[in-house]
């Protein structure tokens, strides 16, 4: 069975909510900037010339951070704006796009399916990345897609999704513990930054094992032990007790 | 009598070969051989037989074990899916909702009916697989593929609506290859790759074309 690229979903009309993670006012400040997030008006550079656009991070997860917290001072973005439905079986047609449908859910209007265009990348500051105006974050399903795509869009290789998951489930998952770790930390008085590198150092202790919490994240079978230890973590935190974190 | 015609020569005539005759020894080994087949037969009807009580077992339980599950709220359940080590957005994908569904419904905010439901019977899954086939980390359990470089894990099973399925491969009745192939009947051509993953000069997972 030759591979091609792939949609969301099996029937005619791709399934659009297996795509995004959040949309709106799902979306979270806490969690972290990954591949796949699109900002609304982001001050982007583009050939001699500032501009503002709606944007979507195309940088593979594992080239976002330099020390595992602050993004890289500059991103690769591509630019978002409407674009008609696109129907399952024509996401094959349309490869120098990714295929957003039902971005904006509560709109009517035409602005409610929109498209990465691949053929029209920016710079992004990663200061200009303002969490207030991330407007979705992808699925794990979505970013597989849109990696597949990305990468089809500049080599002409179609590499299955399957493959793909296995290569940024780590980070995926990285990304989830960092949301779940920040979300309880700040409620508890943290701000986001000390959230996140607190989260970023309990992730690269030993966990016991020899390997640190965040190697042990590459394994299916390992994950699930780092979530329970994650959890207990923030238990004994929330009780007073020390974590042995600076 | 005209030449031609071909004379009537009876059942023993010569133009018949008489059937070989069967030594005692080779009718025995033909009897035992029919035997055998319908044993076989029987025993294949019995496995079909056994397998469809097995999975209206596996139901009548599942549902029983739902209905003790759904008398805890839907906060108290979505506490034992962080007691086991779920992701919340497998948990999401395994009740059908989205992951900020799951947030507000951690956060104590109400639930229908129908899906404080279908919590409380995915935990009641958890459950009768923990307790009848011994699987100790069933969070894990779940997120593990079949079969290895076959993406289909419990938990796309489940999601494609396939608890039969889930509960017959944490059994043990039925083999990964039996399972996956009730699942998609062509997840071999499906799930092969010109690609595998490595880990690279960097330390990071990577992906590169095979070596034909």
């Amino acid at each position: 069975m030759a591979h091609d690229l792939e949609y969301p979903g099996t029937g005619v009309l791709p399934d659009a909510d297996s795509l995004y993670r959040a949309r709106g006012e799902e979306v979270v400040r806490h969690r972290p900037v990954f591949t796949g997030d699109v900002f609304a008006k982001v001050t982007v550079q583009s050939v001699r010339a500032i501009k503002i656009k709606d944007v979507i991070v195309v940088q593979h997860p594992c080239a976002l951070r330099s020390n595992g917290v602050d993004l890289h001072p500059r991103l690769l973005v591509a630019e978002v704006r409407r674009h008609s439905l696109i129907p399952a079986d024509d996401w094959t047609g349309h490869v120098g796009k990714m295929p957003l449908p039902d971005l904006l859910p509560t709109v009517e209007s035409g602005r409610r399916h929109q498209a990465a265009f691949f053929d029209e990348p920016y710079l992004a500051g990663s200061d200009e990345l303002d969490l207030d105006k991330r407007i979705a974050c992808l699925s794990q399903a979505g970013v597989n897609i849109l990696l597949q795509r990305w990468v089809n869009h500049n080599s002409r290789a179609v590499i299955p999704t399957f493959d793909y998951q296995t290569v940024s489930s780590p980070a995926f998952e990285e990304a989830d513990i960092i949301e779940e770790w920040s979300e309880a930390r700040i409620d508890a008085g943290l701000d986001l930054r000390e959230a996140l590198v607190e989260a970023m150092k309990w992730l690269r202790e030993d966990s016991g094992t020899g390997a640190t919490r965040q190697r042990l994240l590459e394994d299916p079978q390992s994950r699930s032990t780092v979530r329970q230890q994650m959890r207990l973590a923030l238990r004994q935190q929330s009780s007073g007790r020390r974590l042995g974190i600076v | 009598m005209p030449t031609d015609l071909i004379q009537e020569s009876g059942t023993a005539g010569t133009e018949i070969n008489p059937p070989p005759s069967l030594s005692e020894t080779r009718t025995v080994a033909k009897v035992i051989t029919e035997d055998i087949g319908v044993i076989r037969q029987q025993a294949r009807d019995l496995h079909e037989a056994t397998g469809e009580l097995h999975q209206r077992s596996h139901y009548d339980e599942w549902t029983a074990r739902t209905t003790q599950r759904g008398r805890s709220s839907t906060r108290e359940l979505l506490d034992e899916f962080a007691e086991l080590g779920f992701a919340w957005r497998d948990v999401a994908r395994l009740v059908g909702v989205s992951v900020p569904a799951i947030q507000k419904w951690r956060r104590g905010e109400g639930t229908t009916g129908e899906n404080r439901h279908k919590v409380a019977s995915l935990l009641a899954a958890c459950d009768l697989v923990a307790d009848h086939y011994g699987i100790r980390e069933v969070a894990s359990w779940f997120e593990m593929p079949l079969l290895a470089g076959v993406p289909v894990t419990p938990i796309e099973l489940w999601a494609g609506c396939r608890p039969d399925l889930v509960f017959d491969y944490a059994s043990g009745h039925t083999d990964s290859e039996q399972v996956l192939t009730s699942w998609d009947t062509t997840w071999r051509q499906r799930y092969r790759s010109d690609y595998e993953v490595f880990r690279a000069g960097d330390g990071e997972l990577s992906i590169r074309p095979k070596e034909r």
